[in-house]
């Protein structure tokens, strides 16, 4: 049975009432209905799947795997955000450098990603016997193929050059 | 005295009778040797043509018992051979007199009360290029064969080797055979009453296809066996494989378990076949060229039918395919093009005639997708087919366009949490595909269609196949809308897919009370779309964006639990402020709205954005999978 905690912030609330207790009748209609502009944010915990234990059939790395779907939020965030995109490598590359503490963070991540990719492409290599830039390739080809629309992806052109467009279709 | 002679003589003695009763032979004999009253041992008779010097007959030694008074009656006590070698050529019907064997219930001059073989070898061959050599051997014990021609007699034969002249290999290897017969019919009408075949192995290639493209009265017809029949054949557990030597060949096998009545050599040849013939093969796998463990077809059951005649010009009447599986994955696609390269080596004129199948049918049966690996997931769809006049260029490789009917029915798929009713439907299959591209295209219609609570009405399901994936599009009505949508299946390790869904007109109303019923409701129609990633039936990423082009109206059930549970301590303005604002939260009419949503497995952000007359809500739904603040996307702006 999932226990889920429900919070649930009111930032923009104001109200006025005014109490009435003898006096003059206040007549508190307006000539145009009150317009209310509410934002809220509703947390939703699942505390029966934890993060770390989501990982019930590790990859050929294991712990590698594990870290990776920790972050994958992370990674999607940054994709949203046209951040990052997937290389050809299939590797992750930075496309936007952001300044700053946000900046620091994502060239982390990115790097933790990379080498957690990269432990996992090995042991693919390793165990399929074929050479790792071969793997990188099908790695590549794979994260590209399962990229979503307008992520941004290294793509080959006809010339035989590359460069990073947003994926389209789908 | 004379006894004493003729026991020294025995040797030239025997000499002259072979001499005398086969004059084109030549014979060789050791020793004959009168071992005791009533006893002749026999060491080393050979028989040879008599011109060309070829071993027709070889026997290390042998024993005749006799009486006298069997000897009166032109009968023999008992004729026990040890190791005798018979080959049987042309050259052995040339020694044999002619017409010794004649009329039906004829026997032969010299009879014996009980002949015995406890191990025998026999050769058959020298019938030319079109007729095979059989290597076997034998055993018998026989009593009183010649007391009665209506007496059932046996002959078991074991380790039957049958080659094609030139091909150093044996097309056919049998374990046993059990022969039952009685000297009037195989004397009389050359007729075998029965032949039970236990196991063996049967290789169709092109050592058989030699002997069957032969002429049919040729050199076949010209020795006596051509015109001998068997009454019964039946044969059990005969393996049957094609032969391809290509390392990248696929293996073709299967157990034949049929019975035959009334086979007769002459008319496989001349008359032909108008017999029908069935052949039932159980379990028949074909495999992938590249991965003997990976499977490419199944075939549950086939029934061949066919005549000899009709095999013999490479045609079989009809064949029927109960519960065959097709495994969609790499294997298959690189099968295809196994079969399709092999088709484009094939230049100059092809040896023989195609191979022809009268009628196909093809029924119950199933698709199942494989991946990288071996992971196999089943398609909910059953297929049957029915075609006509398929050419097969071969056996192993397949030719023929059809199109497999997906069978209306309802199916319960409890895995995938699926429920569809197929209405109909077509899988077509191109085989080897036209255009170099090769494809298994196919089209389901469904009446209705159910995932978890999820249901959709006139729903079609079209996919193309190939090496890489499967490639596919569904559509049909749901609440009042109408989706679309597509996917790609991967194969490649894990099973990648990715998939991408789209709503028009979706009336809202209907969607969230099946979504959410009670705890939020919308009004207004709704267009989305949606795209997700996922390996196998664990759905990875998803993210979308949606919007409503018509005015609407939202209301929040849940909050009503908020409003009937206010602590009745508080204060009266704080319950009425708090009551206000739960109501003004709860209910609210919309002109526009709009969102999007990204979630990685069980964790991300809804994002619900609605402007009406009175304001506008923005909510902000964030679906963690635990309480750790670490990770950016999760921290509040």
């Amino acid at each position: 049975m999932e226990t889920k905690t429900m919070k649930i912030f009111f930032p923009a609330a104001t109200l006025a009432l005014v109490s009435g207790c003898a006096a003059p009748t206040v007549n508190l209609s307006t000539a145009e209905p009150i317009k209310v502009d509410i934002s809220m944010r509703l947390d939703v915990y699942d505390h029966n799947r934890q993060t770390g234990a989501r990982s019930a059939s590790p990859g050929p790395a294991g712990e590698p795997e594990t870290r990776r779907r920790n972050r994958m939020a992370d990674i999607q965030n940054f994709k949203n955000s046209r951040l990052v995109g997937e290389g050809r490598d299939g590797l992750l590359s930075i496309r936007v450098d952001t300044p700053g503490e946000v900046g620091e963070y994502v060239r982390k991540t990115v790097a933790d990603e990379n080498l957690d990719r990269m432990a996992l492409m090995k042991a693919i290599a390793e165990k399929g016997q074929k050479s790792l830039p071969d793997v990188q390739a099908e790695q590549s080809s794979l994260w590209q193929k399962r990229s979503f629309e307008g992520e941004l992806i290294e793509t080959e052109a006809p010339d035989g050059t590359f460069s990073w467009t947003a994926k389209s279709g789908g | 005295m004379t006894l004493v002679v003729l026991t020294r003589n025995l040797t030239r003695i025997a000499k002259w009778a072979v001499q005398r009763s086969l004059p084109a032979a030549k014979a060789e004999i050791g020793d004959v040797l009168y071992e005791g009253p009533g006893r002749l041992v026999v060491h080393k008779f050979v028989l040879r043509d008599r011109v060309s010097g070829v071993e027709l007959l070889r026997v290390d030694s042998g024993d005749v018992v006799f009486s006298f008074d069997d000897l009166r009656r032109r009968q023999l006590g008992e004729i026990r051979l040890v190791h005798p070698v018979i080959r049987i050529s042309p050259g052995l019907f040339r020694i044999l007199p002619s017409g010794g064997v004649g009329g039906e219930g004829s026997l032969p001059p010299w009879a014996a009360r009980r002949i015995v073989c406890d191990y025998a070898e026999v050769l058959y061959e020298g019938f030319g290029p079109t007729s095979p050599s059989v290597g076997l051997k034998c055993a018998f014990d026989w009593s009183e064969p010649g007391s009665d021609p209506a007496k059932p007699l046996g002959l078991t034969a074991w380790d039957i080797r049958v080659s094609t002249p030139g091909y150093p290999e044996d097309f056919l290897v049998l374990d046993r055979v059990d022969l039952r017969f009685t000297m009037r019919g195989i004397l009389g009408k050359h007729e075998v009453a029965g032949v039970d075949v236990v196991g063996g192995r049967l290789v169709l290639g092109a050592a058989l296809q030699q002997i069957l493209s032969g002429p049919p009265s040729s050199s076949q017809s010209a020795h006596p066996a051509a015109t001998w029949k068997i009454s019964r054949l039946v044969l059990g557990g005969l393996g049957v494989r094609f032969e391809d030597k290509r390392e990248t060949a696929a293996n073709i096998s299967f157990q034949i378990h049929t019975t035959l009545t009334d086979l007769s050599l002459s008319e496989a040849a001349g008359e032909i076949g108008g017999r029908e013939q069935t052949v039932e093969i159980a379990d028949m796998e074909i495999l992938s060229p590249y991965d003997p463990l990976t499977k490419v077809f199944t075939l549950r059951r086939v029934f061949l039918k066919f005549t000899l005649g009709g095999l013999l010009h490479n045609e079989l009447a009809g064949v029927t395919i109960l519960q065959p599986t097709i495994y969609v994955g790499p294997d298959l696609f690189w099968y295809m093009e196994d079969a399709q390269s092999r088709l484009a080596e094939k230049t100059g004129p092809a040896p023989g005639p195609s191979w022809k199948i009268g009628t196909l049918k093809v029924d119950d049966g199933h698709l199942v997708v494989g991946s990288g690996g071996r992971a196999k997931y089943g398609i909910p769809l059953g297929f049957h087919a029915d075609a006509q006049d398929i050419a097969l260029d071969n056996l192993a490789t397949l030719k023929f366009q059809t199109a497999f009917h997906i069978l209306p029915g309802t199916t319960a798929f409890p895995g995938y949490q699926l429920v569809v009713s197929t209405k109909e439907g077509d899988l077509r299959f191109a085989y080897p595909p036209e255009k170099n591209e090769n494809n298994l295209v196919g089209k389901v219609f469904f009446d209705k269609l159910r995932w978890r609570q999820y249901e959709s009405s006139d729903a079609w399901l079209s996919a193309t196949f190939d090496r890489s994936g499967i490639n596919g599009g569904f559509g049909g009505r749901a609440y009042g809308g109408y989706l679309k949508g597509g996917f790609s299946f991967l194969f490649e390790e894990n099973a990648p897919w990715i998939g991408w869904l789209s709503g028009n007109k979706i009336d809202l109303a209907r969607f969230t009370g099946v979504i959410a019923p009670q705890n939020f409701r919308m009004t207004g129609p709704l267009d989305f779309k949606l795209q997700m990633d996922a390996f196998g039936r664990r759905i990875e990423r998803v993210k979308g964006k949606f919007g409503a082009p018509k005015p609407g109206h939202m209301n929040i059930g849940k909050l009503d639990d908020l409003l009937a549970n206010i602590p009745g301590t508080w204060s009266n303005l704080k319950k009425s402020g708090t009551r206000l604002v739960l109501e003004t939260l709860r209910d609210f009419d919309y002109t526009k709205a709009g969102g999007d949503f990204w979630f990685v497995e069980n964790q991300g952000i809804l994002g619900l954005k609605l402007q009406g007359p009175l304001g506008s809500r923005n909510f902000e739904v964030v679906l963690h999978a635990d309480e750790s603040r670490e990770g950016r996307w999760k921290q509040k702006p």
